[in-house]
């Protein structure tokens, strides 16, 4: 029977998968709202000054991931980055598109990703299995993000720039499930 | 029997005694023994029977260059024939077994083929299987290839793992000899990110083998002290067991890493590691395999390398004879009469080939008797050992073609410092340097070089002292002058007379003489007879070894499981597959799924009591059409434009025009590419003057979107638009039907009006459902019933269907599949992937108003083309069945009625079929010449493959609604 009182519920690509071995923690990443930038009018350095000033952070170079009070945001592609706040709100492209004025293509992706995070010592070992990346220290600090492959699976790595040291992934929703096979059996591989 | 040959020393570890069978009887060895080291502790010469002749085979090196000991190892789906058991580490419970005999090594029927090598020679299937022809597939062909091979796999599927992975470094050092340590040495103290991969179990390459001194003492506690400086810099990866099979372009290098096979309990963790790593630069320190002479029935059990029963007797403890005739023409092969002595065995005669007296015969069937000379004593023996100088193992060098090149004083190949790749250096022996003294110091010089190449600076590494006692060799190939066969491969049963035959019949270049005589192939690679065979060669052609020239290595260096390059790339893991927010609850309904590109699409969903599909699809269009269906299309493209130029971007990528869509609206859109061929098709909705959702086909997301940013970034980079896919970001549904509109209504936020008056066909909106829950409608219809398209945050797609599905029940609503979707616009005359085909082009199609004259489009230039717009030329019309009850077969092809079914009376085919509930007939879309000029006229569809003749009644496509006034109420 249907209830016109009841408002639709959320679900997570992963359904909040969290797994552990001794030295590892893979975990999907819940909550926050996620939008794409993209400056407008070839007005980069004009975009750059508004989100500073909105939200006390650049926008960070090609690769890097900036993070601030309010979340983070990470350069996704020449003049395109994502950004992370920590708020539930499934309008927060309008939002944030008026904030920062007409300076910006901004698009809701909360719902385009899957996000999960490897945590602990053998995530180096269980990352190699995965990747083609130079993952090391030299080549890939913290604040560090990149688009790449992992197995067959199009993803960006992103390793925040805070003292806690997690490599979060980020999977299109639709592939969550091959995402979450690939990564538990390089998991299993190296830890079980 | 129990080791009778073990002796003192060696790098065992005999507190671990262990238990093994080989052909079922047990034995008994030591951890750090391979099944070679093993068996000969034990006395067992005989270990397999040769490829061609079945002849007794005994193991003839210690090493991955082996051609005899080839054995069948594991039990059940776990059998891993053709394993070289000079390289295999025993485990307590392991089961070894022979190969290629029957039914035993020790009484090998097919050894007849000794008796028949007359017969047998080199190439002679192909001069002996020629008549008659017919017998060749039916008769020839099978007996061969039975008698033919090895070892055989299981037939069961692998129940062990496989993994790949990607490695990082500066410098790889392939090899952990004295030259490889010494170059992970210097790299390593200079701060330099190493992998030091080495195939053997243990690392310290050669020194494992000899009695040798480094800075004044044991050569092994040096390798120890290395080893345990490396292990402690955090630089530095070592990686035993591991093989790096191939080099490859941009400094990748394949290497596989063998993790469970030498374990008694087999673990969960994957049996081998495929890398690929990618280095800056590297050292090939892989050292040199020692060659044999061909001499007559040198491949008889007993007869090996010296270096091989050195090896042996200082690394494993084992004696490989009692009484051991040694024959050398060369001053290393010398040594092994000296360990031997010194090991209190016998060593009757040292036999400098280079001198006059030369070994001319050996004795004893399935294990050494005696060995005679040209001078005519006769000697007893039980092993001969023989040393015929040094090959450098060069094949890494080969793989991106360098060359090797010929160097006198050694009687070697060596890497062709100029032909090599520029990342590469070569040090040690596998550069023909054999003294340890030259092994460490080219080690270190590579080292070195390497460091100062990266721009670091070289921490000071003292070399340590060691013998560098210089090699001298005198060239010896091949003892003539004795009829008997005188072997060159032992793995392929390539004997001297085999090499002189192919020569005689004309097969005078190396690379044919490798493909005639199968000299060098298989498993060994010719690493034991390459060079020997050449040699020989050369000799037969009169000619020098350099002008002989040789077969150069490619991948791999050794054999590698096939598994392993698969890695964990098998069952579900072989690709991924995309899923939409929705799909358990579709799994929950019992659809059955098909898989459309990557996706996982519901196909329909069976109730019971249907028993056959289209009973389910003939439910699901009859009740979409009759009430309501809900039909899950999240998997179509969606791209978000956005900018001041977002209108005329889609004026440009479309065929028609779009710069003046009304905000609010949506617009069919057909797309063309450059050719003037037809693209893609789709809507665009327009949500602001800046801001457009395209849709486009689900197979055609990715490329739609390429293009677009193709268009974007290259074409018209002054235009102020911006794309992103959000295929993702939304879960969409059809909801089709007369009764749409009043589900909807159930479900659509009281604020947003859905009236046809408010919202009519082709308008969009954001709106909210179910209390304030963000959601786009567009009232688009593919079924040709009223429908809207509802699309949610992916977030609550589940719970959306399941809403409507429940506000549904009072209309009986049903969830239709792609198989409904598709026989509902067939029905309804919707060009989809059948004739948006790549080939069609919008005259075709009927749609050739769409590319307007009033503006400029990608695609419109080329198709005015005049062979594109011919006046016979074909076009999209419908066609039903002549006889209500007769089925249609997408693909047939359009002939006249009378008229031969030949090319010539070809006019057209059916490019979609479906059984039509509505129509209770088979109806098709098909392109025909000059079909609308044809409507009413019966032709023939014919399918020759399915052997189908149907007369057919050319139509209209649009087989419902033709007016399109259900999509309009």
């Amino acid at each position: 029977m249907f209830d016109n009182t009841v408002s639709l519920a959320g679900s997570l690509p992963l359904n909040a998968l969290h797994k552990t071995w001794p030295s590892l923690e893979v975990k999907e990443l819940v909550g926050g709202e996620i939008c794409s930038l993209t400056a407008l009018h070839g007005g980069v350095s004009a975009l750059r000054t508004k989100f500073q000033n909105e939200y006390g952070a650049l926008l960070p170079a090609q690769g890097k991931v900036v993070s601030f009070d309010t979340g983070f945001l990470f350069c996704s592609a020449p003049e395109q980055w994502f950004v992370h706040l920590n708020i539930e709100n499934a309008f927060l492209d309008i939002e944030l598109g008026a904030v920062l004025e007409t300076r910006a293509a901004v698009t809701l992706q909360t719902d385009a990703w899957a996000r999960v995070a490897i945590i602990g010592e053998d995530t180096p070992q269980v990352l190699e299995r995965l990747m083609a990346l130079n993952l090391s220290d030299q080549a890939f600090p913290m604040g560090s993000a990149v688009r790449t492959l992992l197995g067959h699976l199009n993803v960006f790595i992103v390793r925040g720039d805070k003292a806690s040291d997690i490599y979060e992934i980020w999977c299109a929703r639709s592939f969550a499930n091959s995402l979450a096979h690939e990564i538990c059996v390089a998991a299993e591989n190296v830890c079980g | 029997m129990s080791q009778t040959y073990r002796i003192n020393g060696g790098q065992i570890d005999r507190s671990q005694l262990i238990d093994f069978t080989f052909d079922g009887k047990r034995y008994q060895g030591y951890a750090g023994d391979t099944v070679a080291s093993a068996l000969l502790a034990n006395g067992v010469k005989l270990v397999g029977r040769s490829f061609k002749y079945h002849r007794p085979r005994g193991i003839f090196s210690a090493g991955s260059d082996e051609p005899n000991a080839l054995m069948t190892i594991g039990e059940g789906a776990r059998i891993t024939p053709n394993t070289r058991a000079t390289v295999a580490e025993i485990y307590e419970g392991m089961t070894v077994r022979s190969q290629n005999r029957f039914p035993s090594l020790n009484f090998d029927i097919l050894a007849v083929n000794d008796v028949l090598a007359p017969f047998l020679s080199a190439g002679f299937y192909y001069k002996t299987f020629m008549w008659p022809a017919v017998f060749w597939e039916k008769l020839y062909e099978p007996m061969i290839r039975r008698a033919a091979g090895l070892g055989a796999l299981s037939g069961e599927p692998d129940p062990d793992q496989y993994d790949k992975g990607f490695l990082h470094c500066d410098v790889l050092v392939i090899g952990a000899g004295p030259a490889g340590l010494m170059a992970a040495l210097v790299a390593g103290r200079a701060g330099l990110h190493v992998i030091l991969a080495d195939e053997d179990f243990q690392m310290g390459g050669r020194l494992l083998c000899e009695h040798e001194q480094i800075n004044s003492d044991a050569s092994l506690t040096w390798v120890n002290q290395v080893i345990a400086e490396l292990s402690s810099m955090t630089n530095v990866r070592l990686m035993n067991r591991t093989t790096v099979y191939g080099v490859f372009d941009h400094g990748i290098y394949g290497a596989v890493t063998r993790n469970t096979d030498h374990l008694a309990v087999k673990t969960k963790r994957p049996r081998e590691t495929l890398w690929r790593i990618y280095a800056k630069r590297s050292v090939l320190a892989s050292g040199a395999t020692e060659r044999s002479i061909a001499l007559s029935n040198n491949d008889r059990p007993g007869v090996m390398l010296a270096s091989a029963v050195r090896a042996y007797a200082n690394r494993f403890g084992v004696l490989c004879g009692k009484r051991v005739v040694v024959v050398s023409n060369n001053s290393d092969g010398l040594r092994t009469a000296d360990v031997l002595r010194a090991a209190g065995v016998e060593v009757p005669e040292v036999l400098d080939a280079r001198q006059l007296v030369m070994p001319f015969d050996i004795y004893g069937k399935k294990a050494v008797r005696a060995i005679k000379f040209s001078d005519g004593r006769k000697v007893d023996a039980d092993c001969i050992a023989i040393a015929g100088g040094w090959n450098p193992n060069i094949q890494l060098t080969c793989h991106k073609r360098g060359r090797p090149v010929w160097r006198d004083d050694i009687a070697a190949f060596v890497p062709n410092k100029d032909a090599i790749t520029s990342e590469m250096d070569v040090a040690g022996a596998a550069n023909g340097s054999f003294s340890t003294h030259q092994c460490l110091h080219e080690g270190a010089q590579a080292g070195e070089r390497i460091v100062r190449a990266l721009g670091k600076n070289a921490a000071t590494v003292d070399l340590p002292q060691a013998d560098d006692q210089p090699f001298e060799i005198t060239p010896f190939w091949e003892v003539k002058g004795n009829t008997k066969r005188a072997w060159v491969d032992p793995q392929n049963d390539v004997t001297t007379k085999d090499i002189k035959l192919a020569v005689q019949e004309g097969f005078r270049s190396v690379e044919l003489l490798k493909r005639y005589t199968t000299l060098g192939m298989a498993t060994d690679q010719g690493k034991a007879s390459n060079v020997l065979g050449l040699a020989i060669l050369a000799d037969c052609l009169g000619q020098s070894i350099p002008e002989t020239g040789t077969t150069i290595s490619r991948p791999p260096y050794t054999p590698v499981t096939i598994s392993a390059f698969a890695g964990t790339s098998r069952f579900e893991h072989f690709r991924p597959v995309r899923e939409t927010p929705s799909h358990n609850w579709a799994k929950e309904q019992g659809a059955v799924f098909v898989s459309a590109g990557l996706w996982n699409r519901a196909q329909y969903f069976p109730k019971p009591g249907e028993t056959h599909w289209r009973q389910t699809v003939d439910r699901e269009v009859i009740a979409t059409r009759s009430s309501v269906g809900i039909c899950d299309v999240t998997t179509l493209g969606k791209i978000d434009i956005q900018g001041p130029d977002a209108g005329e971007f889609l004026n440009r990528v479309y065929a028609n025009a779009f710069a003046k869509l009304a905000v609010g609206k949506c617009r069919y859109g057909l797309m063309l590419r450059e050719d003037g061929f037809a693209m893609d098709d789709g809507t665009a909705a327009r949500f602001s003057d800046t801001h457009f959702v395209m849709t486009t086909t689900t197979a055609n997301a990715v490329s739609v979107y390429r293009h677009l940013e193709f268009c974007r970034q290259c074409l018209w980079p002054d235009m102020d638009v911006k794309l992103i896919s959000v295929t993702e970001q939304w879960a969409q549904y059809a909801v089709a039907g007369p009764n749409a509109r009043k589900l909807l209504q159930k479900i659509v936020d009281k604020e947003h009006d859905v009236s046809n008056e408010a919202f009519p066909f082709m308008a969009c909106g954001e709106i909210t459902v179910c209390h304030g829950i963000r959601a786009r409608i567009f009232r688009l219809s593919f079924s040709g019933e009223l429908a809207y398209e509802l699309s949610v945050p992916a977030r609550y797609g589940d719970s959306l269907i399941k809403a409507l599905v429940s506000a549904g029940e009072e209309f009986d609503v049903v969830p239709y599949g792609t198989e409904a979707l598709g026989v509902m616009r067939i029905e309804k005359g919707h060009a989809a992937g059948n004739e948006i085909n790549g080939q069609t082009t919008a005259k075709q199609l009927g749609m050739h108003k769409f590319v307007s004259n009033k503006k400029d489009c990608i695609g419109k230039f080329l198709s005015g083309r005049e062979g594109l717009n011919e006046e016979d030329g074909s076009c999209l019309v419908g066609f039903k069945p002549v006889r209500q009850t007769d089925v249609l077969n997408a693909g047939a092809h359009f002939i006249g009625l009378g008229e031969l079914n030949n090319a010539e009376n070809d006019e057209g085919y059916l490019s979609s079929i479906a059984y039509s509930p509505s129509l209770k007939s088979y109806i098709g879309l098909g392109f025909l010449k000059r079909g609308q000029e044809r409507i009413g006229q019966e032709i023939r569809a014919v399918d020759l493959l399915r052997g189908t003749d149907v007369q057919v009644t050319v139509c209209s496509a649009h087989f419902i609604d033709p007016k399109g006034e259900r999509l309009r109420v």
